[in-house]
């Protein structure tokens, strides 16, 4: 928290190589975050930028009550949501069940390896709706605390751990399904 | 990047996982967990602060000029109205106006309080607007 206050003040006063540093501090996060719910390379960039660029308008308004990277990662969230609501990309259902016919094609005739299993997997994390993926991907991947996760989407903790539970219930039902009990024992 | 086997412990802390959890309930979470943990993230290019640094520079400067220019403006237009009044009024500046000034210290005091007092507002209220 120190050093994000006087990184910030040094950004507040005009200090371009503390920009920098802010922003190759937290680049890779918010890249993570709007790649795993934008598809679309030059986007993804885009945003990225849009992202930094409000971090610069509106760090003055910073009120310390979480880190700086929970900060923007919050503003990553809302603009890649209303990207995806603009351009009307965004499920908004949770599957119950996923559609799998090709995987299943594949796995009809030939055991799946571990490398199969894993693009499965992720294949069908990207099908989840944005808000759990993104939940289950910050919890799981980037080892996110649940209070942190609420402040970055802006969901009641209850509903962000509902969504974690979902996503990841969904995925372990699909590699039960496809796996096959006996192969996991 | 939690480990799986954490992660299954906590489940189980949690309930989410019931006790009597079969062998391949907690194989199959563990495939979830090492799926995702071999995402691949999106990479950005190795210039991308430069690029964002750029951008809200050339930004900056593109609104500094229609600022300066309004400031300058206003500044000509007073410098102009001021002038006109002086002529108008055949206002003679001397020692005499500023003693003249001095007996009216309230509005002095009166001025410097509005103008602490705008800039007090300005700062607390009105900059987090724009």
């Amino acid at each position: 928290m120190v050093k994000d206050k006087a990184l910030i003040s040094a950004v507040l006063q005009g200090d371009q190589q503390a920009f920098r540093l802010l922003i190759r501090q937290n680049e890779r996060l918010v890249a993570h975050m709007i790649g795993r719910l934008v598809k679309n390379r030059e986007e993804v960039e885009e945003l990225c930028q849009d992202v930094f660029m409000k971090v610069y308008d509106k760090l003055g308004t910073f009120n310390y009550n979480s880190r700086l990277s929970t900060w923007i990662a919050s503003i990553a969230y809302r603009l890649s949501i209303n990207h995806l609501r603009k351009r009307k990309l965004m499920y908004t259902r949770f599957p119950d069940e996923i559609e799998t016919e090709k995987i299943a094609d594949m796995q009809a005739e030939r055991t799946m390896d571990d490398h199969e299993i894993d693009l499965l997997v992720l294949n069908l994390s990207d099908r989840l709706p944005p808000q759990y993926k993104t939940a289950l991907m910050l919890y799981h991947v980037d080892g996110l605390s649940y209070s942190e996760i609420v402040d970055i989407t802006g969901q009641p903790e209850g509903t962000v751990k509902s969504y974690i539970f979902r996503a990841r219930k969904l995925l372990k039902e699909i590699v039960l399904k496809y796996l096959g009990k006996e192969e996991l024992i | 990047m939690k480990t799986p086997d954490e992660e299954i412990r906590k489940m189980i802390d949690r309930e989410e996982l019931a006790r009597d959890a079969e062998v391949h309930e907690v194989k199959a979470y563990q495939h979830v967990f090492r799926a995702l943990s071999t995402e691949q993230g999106f990479e950005l290019p190795e210039d991308f602060a430069d690029k964002v640094v750029n951008k809200a520079r050339a930004r900056e400067k593109s609104q500094a000029f229609p600022e300066i220019a309004l400031m300058l403006i206003g500044q000509v237009g007073i410098t102009f109205i001021l002038i006109v009044a002086i002529i108008m009024a055949g206002l003679i500046f001397d020692s005499g106006m500023i003693r003249a000034f001095m007996n009216h210290i309230e509005i002095i005091v009166g001025g410097a309080v509005i103008f602490i007092l705008v800039n007090f507002l300005e700062r607390k209220f009105i900059r987090f607007l724009y």
